[in-house]
């Protein structure tokens, strides 16, 4: 059966263990869960149920021992190594808990990263004043205009994972994938990253969401619990 | 466009790379330094030995020397590579009364001048157009002695520098021969020196009485070749004279010999061609009919370049630089295990960037071109900074020796008197490629590392 056309992601069968001692420990047993577009889906589970691993493997930074990821039809891990790259800089954006911003960069070229992994010097010399326009927006957006020349550094907590929402965003990505976004956040600033989020799934953009706590959960549409590596 | 922008903060960014340029950068300027320093010797010592040999030999090894070199010197001056020709009498003799043994050279002084460096040597007639061995009027032993006669004024000698100013001040010392100048040591003097020289017969025995003939010789110049060998036992004496007072003058059997021929090239004949004409010619003249007698002396005669007769004296410097190249070549295997250990280091404190770099689509390759263009750019930076201060370290040394209140190498004792501060720029830019292939080396296992590099592993790291 292939993936119908409003599904945007499907993952089918999914396994995954880690080495745990002399053995194995067994974090994905046969996950299958599918994201509709336009979605704001919710993964929920205790700590260590397996939630970012799952967007982890959604999102091709990690493989499966088994099973299957389609992303708009096409399974990821059939791909080559080349193409899962442009996969992740163009169709699909990250935000981690821990921001993972790169510290030599100030918030515009952390911004303007993933245009710049796409591009080679002379297609980068051909698109950089529309890539800093983009970034400029995107740094208004999320309210950083008074940083954008500063390093990642000098920010707080709620600062940096704006930045790497609108680093997230830049190449306008088909799918938004969010590792417990507000988890290293105060209230306040964790409320500021999930109106972002609202805001841009109100606009059409797809969104996966991991995370723990069921306030932030009761935001998106649709909430799946991962319980003993399986969908609820 | 990323990875050059990555690999321009991480370098201003990152003390620990700032430190692997300075790495580079000695190593460069060391290197660069001492071998300049080593080429600049093996240059003045093969100039040195060029100059006093002249372009090629024609020699034979035994004392007894070959006859027919009239004739041979006459196929020579018409030869279209050869532009000067001199023979040369070579042998040993004792300066009375200490009997201090030197070794005795025959020239004809103007024609051997022109065929080799040697008038460069003198100091008198240094350079001079037509230099000679002719003994000052005034010369005398005592001064109750009559005027040297016209026979006894061809009987100037040269000696070697050192020789002279041990032999007067028992120092092999330069600035012993300035004092003797100071006190009046001159050609017009009555500096003169007698030597028993030891003729040999065709046949290789002793000739006339068998005890050595001695003869009064005055001193009219000295050589200064920068030669140890030469400048602490040469003694230059007229052609004719010491020919005859060895008996090779043909005297008693009517074949004059010399033991060599100094051959001066014309320009723009290269030396190995020049010989391999002259040895041909040489081969050519055995063959003539007219060679009636002394044929047994002249099988074993060679022709030489001048490398190739002062080998003994070129090889150990060459030897000594050779050796140097493999000492910095070693030192340099170090200094590319130093960029290794850094730019590992520099990639274990990154792998989280690396993680982030590979989230956003950059491929592994392309993470691994940011460390070898990090290797390159380190290794740049260090070459062309040590470029600069090892040539201004060389251009300056001599004044950095004279600041520094140092004297490296001690005039009295070395026949150098000034450190080398030529750079050859061939020999830099080689330098300073393998400095930047060698940091590129070393950057090679942290690349694959860093493009090897689970991004989930990566990220996790925080």
């Amino acid at each position: 059966m292939e993936p119908s056309d409003s599904i945007i992601l499907e993952a089918r069968n999914l396994h995954k263990s880690y080495p745990m001692g002399r053995g194995r420990q067994d974090v994905l047993r046969g996950v299958n869960l599918a994201v509709r577009r336009g979605e704001f889906l919710a993964i929920m589970g205790a700590s260590g149920s397996g939630k970012s691993t799952l967007l982890h493997i959604c999102g091709v930074l990690d493989r499966p021992d088994k099973g299957q990821v389609f992303f708009e039809g096409r399974d990821l891990f059939a791909l080559s190594s080349a193409a899962q790259d442009a996969l992740r800089s163009r169709d699909i954006g990250f935000v981690f808990q821990f921001y993972h911003l790169l510290p030599e960069l100030n918030v515009e070229e952390n911004i303007l990263l993933p245009l710049m992994v796409n591009s080679s010097i002379w297609g980068w010399l051909t698109r950089r004043r529309s890539a800093r326009q983009r970034a400029r927006q995107l740094i208004q957006t999320v309210g950083l205009l008074d940083q954008a020349r500063q390093k990642p550094a000098t920010l707080s907590g709620g600062e940096r994972q704006r930045a790497a929402l609108a680093r997230a965003l830049v190449e306008d990505p088909v799918l938004l994938l969010a590792d417990e976004p507000t988890g290293n956040l105060d209230s306040r600033a964790g409320m500021g990253i999930l109106e972002h989020l609202k805001r841009l799934n109100a606009n059409g953009q797809t969104i996966v969401m991991v995370t723990h706590d069921k306030d932030v959960a009761r935001l998106a549409d649709r909430i799946v619990h991962l319980q003993d590596g399986k969908i609820a | 466009m990323f990875k050059l922008l990555l690999i321009w903060r991480y370098f201003i960014q990152k003390r620990m790379v700032l430190f692997a340029a300075l790495a580079v950068t000695l190593l460069v300027m060391m290197v660069l330094v001492v071998l300049s320093v080593m080429a600049g010797l093996l240059a003045d010592t093969r100039h040195r030995n060029h100059r006093w040999t002249g372009d090629l030999v024609c020699y034979r090894d035994s004392l007894v020397g070959f006859g027919h070199y009239e004739a041979f010197l006459a196929r020579l001056r018409r030869h279209p590579a050869v532009a000067e020709a001199t023979p040369v009498v070579r042998t040993f003799a004792l300066i009375s009364p200490q009997s201090e043994p030197v070794q005795i050279f025959g020239v004809r002084l103007a024609e051997f001048c022109r065929a080799t460096g040697f008038g460069q040597t003198l100091y008198y007639q240094h350079d001079r157009a037509d230099p000679d061995f002719r003994v000052p009027p005034a010369a005398r032993r005592f001064a109750d002695e009559p005027p040297l006669t016209a026979e006894q004024r061809r009987r100037g000698f040269i000696a070697g520098s050192l020789l002279l100013a041990q032999r007067y001040t028992g120092r092999w010392s330069k600035s012993a021969l300035r004092s003797l100048r100071a006190q009046g040591l001159e050609p017009a003097g009555n500096l003169g020196w007698t030597l028993t020289v030891f003729g040999l017969t065709r046949q290789g025995n002793l000739a006339g009485s068998g005890i050595g003939d001695q003869q009064r010789f005055w001193y009219v110049d000295d050589s200064d070749s920068l030669l140890v060998d030469l400048d602490t036992t040469a003694v230059y004496v007229d052609f004719d004279v010491l020919q005859g007072l060895c008996y090779m003058d043909g005297g008693q059997d009517n074949l004059p010999r010399a033991n060599e021929i100094r051959i001066k090239l014309r320009d723009g004949v290269a030396l190995a061609d020049g010989r391999d004409q002259i040895a041909a010619l040489w081969d050519d003249f055995l063959r003539s009919d007219r060679l009636e007698s002394g044929r047994e002396l002249l099988s074993d005669v060679k022709v030489q370049t001048w490398k190739q007769y002062r080998r003994n004296f070129i090889a150990p410097a060459e030897r000594e630089k050779i050796l140097m190249i493999v000492v910095f070549g070693m030192i340099g295997l170090v200094a590319v295990f130093i960029i290794f250990a850094l730019f590992y280091m520099v990639v274990t404190e990154k792998i989280k960037d690396l993680g982030i770099l590979k989230s956003v689509g950059a491929s592994g390759w392309g993470i691994s071109q940011i460390f070898l263009g990090f290797g390159i750019l380190v290794g740049w930076i260090g070459a062309v900074l040590g470029t600069l201060l090892g040539c201004l370290i060389v251009w300056n040394s001599n004044r950095i020796e004279r600041a520094l209140g140092l004297k490296l190498f001690d005039p009295d004792l070395y026949t150098i008197d000034r450190i080398p501060d030529v750079v050859d720029f061939g020999q830099a830019g080689l330098i300073a490629a393998v400095a930047v292939l060698a940091s590129l080396l070393g950057a090679v296992l942290p690349a694959w590392r860093a493009a090897k590099l689970q991004v989930v592993e990566a990220l996790r790291l925080e």
